[in-house]
């Protein structure tokens, strides 16, 4: 079965390869003729038809469609089984592989092809001829004697039997070499690593943001329930009470999760800015006199949207909640290592400066999930631009997931991580 | 015994606070004399109102719980600390243990639970939920001997101890005198620098000296 599928791998090559050097062969004998190169205006030089042949050859794997056909070939008829790929984004390294493959692989078939039908039938007539004792019209002189003769026809018979097997070796070799040609490049198996890396970086955050969230609800909603069966009986109003965190607070734990599994089962990417902007849209229409300048990057991975999207959402509650009366600035922009959004309001004299609260913990906590961070404070006169001298600004940095920062967040010592989640019955 | 115990709630979460309050409340032995949202809140207010016992959530803003063990516990007249976690796996929790809490408490524990968790920790005689701290300091690779030497009988306590057994059951148990104990106690602490029997038994094994 192997033979026979390298076989045919070396005819496939064959029948192209000679589709090639017919062309080639006529072509140039037809533009040739009467010239320096082909004085004799019958044949051109063979060796300018077989290197222009091979170079025809390699032509045809830079056509678009050749990798993938020859990488078909390879897995079906050679039985290759390691990684074969078609990159994501086509280099000349890859380009220059596939020609050099598909070259190689008509001139492996062409190889096959002359050993089947040109060297098989010589050493079958040749043989035929020693055991005959009697030329039948080959070159070849017929030996003297019955012992040479007879060697003659084993030599054959040997030679022809071996010749009829030549694309055994032939796939063999191929089948060794493909890897090389169309497998990954090292810079493939960079961006496989890399992407992968950052895949499970965002699921490492994923899982941390619900062993959190959920985990802090689940312990709120089980001390609540303690405290208000505790007092039911003595304290009826208490107990109510603790129903009501209850409740409020596994509603909160629901929507989020509802959120985040929304967000695994849904692989579309949002719409650059788009969620920003309706945030901004809603607070400009409940009256906040807003300016904003949103500039996200395309393609930002769903997890750190997200995020972006609550920083900005309470970033403008709270200015909103806590500033002075006037205008409000949002700018969210980024660079190549982090996506960065600063709010600022105008803050009353003598308005509390004190760097804290629920809503600036929880922003720092998602910061510092993604290796960021999140200041907030007056701008000093000193520093800043002068028109934010005296505001109040909230700046917040969310660092692009990397590699590198998948290894931080691995780190990083914080959460207990999955021993945790896993052993909390224990 | 202290027959009214003045306790201390440090978690940054209010609803915590809250639903923890409303359980000790309860009990007329037991009293919630203030409530701290961070650590460093924590260990002003211990300072000021001399709880006998403080809630510790070991998980806080800024200050967290095992920097305010031990801050709290180099106060002059240092309350005991119980240090209060969402998950028992938690290596702080050890970290706050090591530190000098007297005990831990699971936040998903009822309240029967919290209310003993908190008249044990005031009152010292026994080790608070021995199996699970037995649990958690096997969790980490011990480390090496600090040149520490207990006698047999030394050795022998210490492992009653932490089987949670009180001076008194230890005595029984080896039928010796509660003074004997006591006496063998004293100076496992000693030699072990340890404030309390949780801390004795969490550094006895760390050194090796003890098998749990």
């Amino acid at each position: 079965m192997i033979f026979v599928r390298r076989f045919a791998w070396a005819m496939l090559g064959a029948a192209i390869g000679l589709a090639v050097v017919l062309v080639v062969f006529y072509v140039l004998r037809a533009a040739l003729v009467g010239t320096l190169f082909a004085a004799d205006a019958a044949y051109a030089p063979d060796v300018l038809v077989g290197a222009v042949s091979v170079a025809v050859a390699f032509a045809l794997g830079l056509v678009p469609g050749a990798r993938e056909l020859e990488m078909t070939a390879a897995r079906s008829l050679l039985g290759h089984g390691g990684d074969l790929v078609i990159p994501g984004r086509t280099t000349w390294v890859h380009r220059f592989r596939t020609g050099c493959w598909t070259a190689f692989h008509l001139l492996a078939g062409l190889v096959v092809a002359f050993c089947l039908f040109g060297l098989v039938p010589a050493t079958v007539v040749v043989g035929l001829e020693s055991a005959l004792g009697r030329s039948v019209g080959s070159p070849v002189p017929v030996a003297d004697g019955p012992a040479a003769r007879l060697a003659v026809v084993l030599g054959c018979l040997v030679a022809g039997l071996v010749l009829l097997a030549a694309a055994w070796p032939a796939g063999a070799l191929a089948q060794r070499l493909v890897g090389r040609f169309l497998g990954p490049t090292a810079a493939d198996r960079l961006e496989v690593a890399l992407a992968r890396q950052r895949q499970e970086a965002e699921h490492t955050l994923l899982a941390r943001e619900l062993h959190d969230g959920i985990g802090h609800a689940l312990t709120v909603v089980s001390v609540q329930a303690a405290a208000g069966r505790r007092v039911a009986a003595t304290r009826p109003e208490r107990a109510a009470a603790a129903f009501a965190a209850i409740e409020e607070v596994s509603r909160g734990a629901l929507a989020e999760l509802d959120a985040l599994l929304g967000m695994l089962r849904d692989d579309r990417q949002p719409s650059p800015a788009g969620g920003v902007a309706d945030v901004v849209e809603q607070h400009r229409r409940s009256g906040l006199d807003l300016v904003a300048d949103v500039d996200l990057p395309p393609g930002l991975p769903p997890l750190l949207h997200r995020t972006v999207v609550r920083v900005v959402t309470e970033g403008l509650t709270n200015a909103r909640r806590h500033g002075a009366p006037g205008e409000v600035k949002l700018a969210v922009g980024h660079t190549e290592q982090e996506v960065v959004v600063r709010v600022s309001n105008a803050v009353a004299p003598g308005a509390a400066t004190r760097d804290g609260g629920r809503g600036l913990a929880g922003i720092r906590e998602r910061a510092s999930l993604f290796g960021g961070s999140a200041e907030a404070g007056v701008v000093a006169h000193a520093d800043g631009p002068e028109d934010e001298a005296g505001r109040w600004l909230l700046s917040v940095r969310l660092p692009h997931l990397t590699a590198s920062s998948a290894t931080a967040t691995a780190r990083e010592p914080r959460p207990p991580g999955a021993a945790g989640g896993e052993e909390r019955n224990g | 015994m202290v027959d009214h115990v003045r306790v201390l709630l440090a978690d940054d979460e209010p609803l915590v606070r809250g639903g923890i309050r409303l359980i000790l409340d309860g009990e007329p032995d037991l009293e919630v004399v203030a409530e701290a949202g961070d650590g460093a809140e924590a260990v002003s207010l211990a300072r000021d109102v001399r709880p006998d016992v403080v809630c510790m959530d070991v998980r806080m803003p800024g200050v967290d719980g095992i920097r305010a063990t031990e801050l709290v516990l180099r106060l002059p007249t240092p309350p005991r600390v119980l240090v209060v976690t969402t998950f028992e796996h938690d290596d702080h929790v050890l970290d706050a243990l090591q530190a000098g809490a007297s005990g831990f408490l699971l936040k998903r524990a009822g309240a029967d639970e919290m209310v003993q968790a908190v008249r044990t920790v005031a009152g010292g005689q026994s080790l608070l939920f021995p199996d699970a701290v037995r649990r958690l300091v096997r969790s980490r690779p011990r480390g090496a001997g600090a040149g520490v030497r207990l006698t047999a009988r030394e050795r022998e306590v210490l492992i009653l101890v932490a089987d949670g057994l009180t001076n008194a059951e230890i005595a029984a148990s080896l039928v010796v005198g509660v003074e004997t104990v006591r006496t063998h106690v004293s100076s496992a602490l000693a030699k072990l620098g340890a404030r309390d029997r949780t801390q004795a038994v969490v550094r006895a094994y760390q050194a090796g000296l003890i098998d749990l």
